[in-house]
């Protein structure tokens, strides 16, 4: 019961703009229904992957109005709680018309198809999230980016807005994405007001559903068999990036954006097998939103999605088919070899050098995430795709060469766009499989899926089982402990609104600003001069350092405060140990929790006798000193 | 004629690609990258994490360097130091070990046959056996502990207690009156193991060191 509002919160995040969003999909379609040229097919796996997408187009239109609205209120002086009050109202005023819309008789068909799908990809979602969560319980976290997310979702909530997450919190260095991801999370939670790690634990659970549906979608489009698009989503669910892209576990912005542009593109193939208009309305609020979510990973996408609209209306040719074919075969050798030749140096130095890996890191990476399913089921998928010689299967072999030439190119962060690569990838690698089984009866077909389940599951856990070396406390695959959660929910009660700044090292600044809504100086994200201040601090251990902690200034937020809460966890002493480049750069952070131990007595006794702290709650974890100047 | 051929080799070349279907699981299982060692047979046992290497059996503290490391040793016995996983095992282990289920175990060849470490769990007690069925002669189970770690009798002498100032926990030696020796130099304590007796083990893990006065 007392998950109630966690899962309430999580589903919301997507059931009100699908709320908000379905009317509006109704009356747009119903304007260009005169313009349609074909009617939908009549077959139920057809109808199901247009129910798919009409989900996901209400979705990102509601989201899209929801923000605007949300962005309106703000301006003409209307903050939350109000402006949530309103969005509500509006949700359930159009849900009325939702019900209306489905009890009348223009009500989509709620088949044996979309139920028997949609049970199918339940089950492997929860079988998924059952490998990846049965160590990680609902107050535990995997995804350390969600405290980012937290917190600028914690100042929305406060009644303060800005477009640029940057002007929010000095957590966010630039602005990668506007506040849009944000927003849309910060309703919910104000409506139901959830355990937030209640909400992170299922919000990510319905994001492996929507990464599940958008897989099996874009596999049925491409083959318009139900059993292909199951084999796309297995390896949709199954696979698990445990570098940079974590699409399928993560939901953050980039994954997000990167699920839409699986969905669009998959709506894009359908609208032309229908001969329908591939650029109208909503495919531009599409665009849109996919923009909003993740400028980067979003504009990838819409390149990726530009490039198939014109392929599918203009490359109609075979023989320009061919061209472009082998030009992509040219492109996944000669790119990363030209881009490994070229003088990178100014953009792979800082953070990014240590998201570029080589070639062979990236097979080893490979291997990690598919096992040899990869190298044995990408290029026979391929051979099935070029055999088949038309447009679609051409296009999918197009773009997935073209996405890995990128992807396998000596670039900061290009291991980012498997994100959205994975999609494409996955459904050729299903058509690997089906090269096996297309010809057998239904039975065998089952079964060499449930196979493949069962084979992807052991790689999965073999990934798992090295990737949650680092997040363990105890028995539990965390990346915080109870001990944290329980200072932050003190901290909260005692300290949230107040002019205080929390001062500790990185990782806890970041998790404690996440949970407990106390401001920080950039969290795990903070600045080389607090780093300094720290550092200084711990070593020398003087009263005069102890005093500097009050020269750490927020980037953002401008008030002067003068009282400081300074932590000392078990993080502490790890993060002062670490090498130079380690501790004050940013792409390293303590992940692992810690208790304090007898070593940090020391510490904390000189901070306790400086005569300006003050110990105001302690427990195994850690420690928080009020000070004074 | 020619159809009916035709239409056999379909047939066969489909019964063939299905029949492939598995070997390509196979080795798709085949090419997953394992951790280096014995590291994927393991345990998390509180804060403690208990793993099998390629000397035997040790108990790591979690978030710290130390390492408390058993190993079946004898000076004159020409142990070859192979710790012996079967291929199939191995993906056992590691799923078990994902799970949490798998109690550690290393197994080593010798010239005899195979000698084995066995770790057991029951209330927080963590039992090491050294298995040595197969040799007349006996052998040794040690137990390596740290440089700056300190020994501590307690209970009456009935626990020896290790501690650290680098975490929080302690380990507890329960069966320190029975066939144990402590050698304070070496930094080793011992096990006898013989054909008549199993040398063992058993160690109490303490949360917190507050745990040791309950």
């Amino acid at each position: 019961m007392i998950y109630i509002f966690g899962v309430l919160s999580a589903l919301s995040f997507y059931l009100i703009p699908f709320i908000v969003g379905f009317p509006l999909v109704c009356f747009v379609k119903k304007l260009n229904k005169h313009k349609t040229k074909h009617n939908l097919s009549s077959r139920d796996d057809d109808i199901t992957a247009h129910l798919i997408i009409v989900f996901f187009e209400s979705f990102v239109l509601g989201s899209l109005l929801i923000y605007a609205i949300y962005y309106f209120l703000y301006l003409i002086g209307i903050k939350p709680p109000m402006g949530t009050n309103i969005i509500q109202l509006i949700s359930g005023i159009f849900a009325m018309y939702v019900l209306k819309i489905i009890h009348s008789k223009h009500k989509p068909s709620l088949n044996f198809s979309i139920i028997s799908i949609s049970l199918v990809l339940f089950a492997m979602s929860v079988l998924s999230y059952f490998t990846w969560r049965h160590d990680s319980p609902i107050n535990t976290t995997l995804d350390w980016d969600l405290y980012t997310h937290q917190t600028a979702v914690n100042i929305i909530s406060s009644g303060t807005f800005s477009f640029f997450t940057s002007a929010l919190s000095d957590t966010f260095r630039f602005n990668a994405y506007p506040t849009f991801f944000h927003v849309l999370i910060a309703i919910p939670q104000q409506i139901f007001k959830p355990d937030v790690l209640h909400f992170w634990w299922f919000v990510q659970f319905f994001h492996l559903i929507t990464v599940a549906f958008a897989s099996y979608l874009l596999g049925y489009i491409l083959s318009k068999n139900r059993f292909f698009g199951f084999i796309s989503a297995v390896f949709g669910v199954f696979t698990f990036e445990s570098f940079a892209a974590y699409t399928a576990f993560f939901l953050i912005p980039q994954n997000l954006a990167a699920t839409l542009v699986a969905v669009f593109l998959a709506r894009v193939i359908y609208k032309h097998s229908l001969q329908e208009k591939q650029v109208e309305p909503i495919t531009l609020l599409f665009a849109l939103y996919i923009l909003l979510n993740h400028t980067i990973i979003g504009s990838f996408g819409l390149a990726v999605l530009a490039f198939s609209i014109v392929f599918l209306n203009r490359a109609t040719k075979h023989k320009t088919q061919t061209l472009l074919l082998v030009t992509a075969f040219i492109m996944v050798v000669l790119v990363p070899v030209i881009a490994s030749k070229l003088d990178l140096g100014f953009i792979n130095r800082g953070e990014a050098q240590h998201f570029n890996f080589s070639l062979n890191q990236k097979i080893a990476l490979a291997r990690d995430f598919y096992g040899y399913f990869f190298f044995i089921l990408f290029p026979l998928g391929l051979f099935y795709l070029i055999q088949k010689r038309n447009s679609v299967c051409t296009l999918f072999s197009i773009l997935s060469l073209g996405i890995l030439a990128v992807v396998l190119s000596p670039l900061p962060y290009s291991m980012k766009f498997y994100s959205v690569g994975r999609f494409v990838v996955h459904a050729v690698m299903a058509s690997g499989v089906w090269l096996f089984v297309r010809k057998t009866n239904d039975k065998v077909k089952t079964l060499a899926t449930i196979l493949l389940i069962l084979s992807l599951c052991v790689v999965l856990i073999f990934n798992l089982y090295s990737w949650k070396q680092t997040p363990t406390y105890g028995e539990i695959s965390t990346h915080v402990s109870k001990e944290e959660i329980n200072a932050a929910k003190f901290l909260k009660q005692n300290y949230a609104g107040q002019n205080i700044l929390l001062v500790s090292e990185p990782a806890t600044m970041f998790i404690l600003e996440g949970l407990s809504e106390i401001n920080s100086q950039g969290g795990a994200y903070t600045d080389l001069k607090t780093r300094q201040i720290l550092s200084d601090l711990y070593l020398t251990r003087s009263k005069e350092n102890l005093l500097k902690l009050f020269e750490i200034k927020d980037l953002v937020t401008i008030t002067n405060p003068n009282k400081l809460l300074f932590v000392i966890g078990g993080r502490f002493k790890q993060w002062e140990e670490l090498e130079n480049d380690k501790k004050f750069g940013i792409y390293w952070n303590i992940w692992t929790p810690s208790d304090l131990s007898v070593e940090d007595e020391e510490f904390i006794e000189f901070v306790r006798n400086s005569g300006i702290a003050k110990e105001v709650y302690k427990n195994p974890g850690l420690i928080i000193f009020e000070l004074s100047r | 004629m020619g159809y009916y051929l035709h239409t056999n080799m379909k047939n066969l070349q489909s019964l063939a690609l299905l029949l492939a279907l598995p070997l390509v699981f196979i080795f798709g299982l085949y090419g997953v990258n394992f951790p280096p060692e014995g590291n994927y047979i393991s345990k998390k046992i509180k804060t403690f994490n208990i793993r099998a290497y390629k000397d035997g059996v040790y108990i790591n503290p979690q978030n710290t360097s130390l390492f408390y490391n058993f190993t079946p040793s004898k000076t004159d016995y020409p142990i070859l130091k192979k710790m012996v996983v079967g291929k199939l095992m191995s993906y056992v282990y590691l799923i078990m070990s994902y799970f949490n289920t798998l109690n550690p175990i290393a197994t080593f060849d010798t010239d005899d046959g195979k000698i084995q470490l066995v770790s057991s769990v029951k209330d927080d007690i963590l039992t090491i056996k050294l298995i040595n069925n197969k040799s007349a002669v006996p052998l040794e189970l040690t137990l390596a502990y740290n440089d700056d770690d300190a020994l501590s009798e307690i209970k009456n002498g009935d626990e020896l207690l290790i501690t650290n100032p680098s975490f929080a926990g302690a380990i507890g030696i329960i069966n320190v009156k029975k066939n144990i020796s402590v050698d304070k130099e070496q930094r080793l304590i011992t096990a006898e193991s013989n054909s008549q007796e199993t040398g063992i083990i058993e160690i109490k893990l303490y949360q917190s060191q507050k745990d040791v006065l309950k």
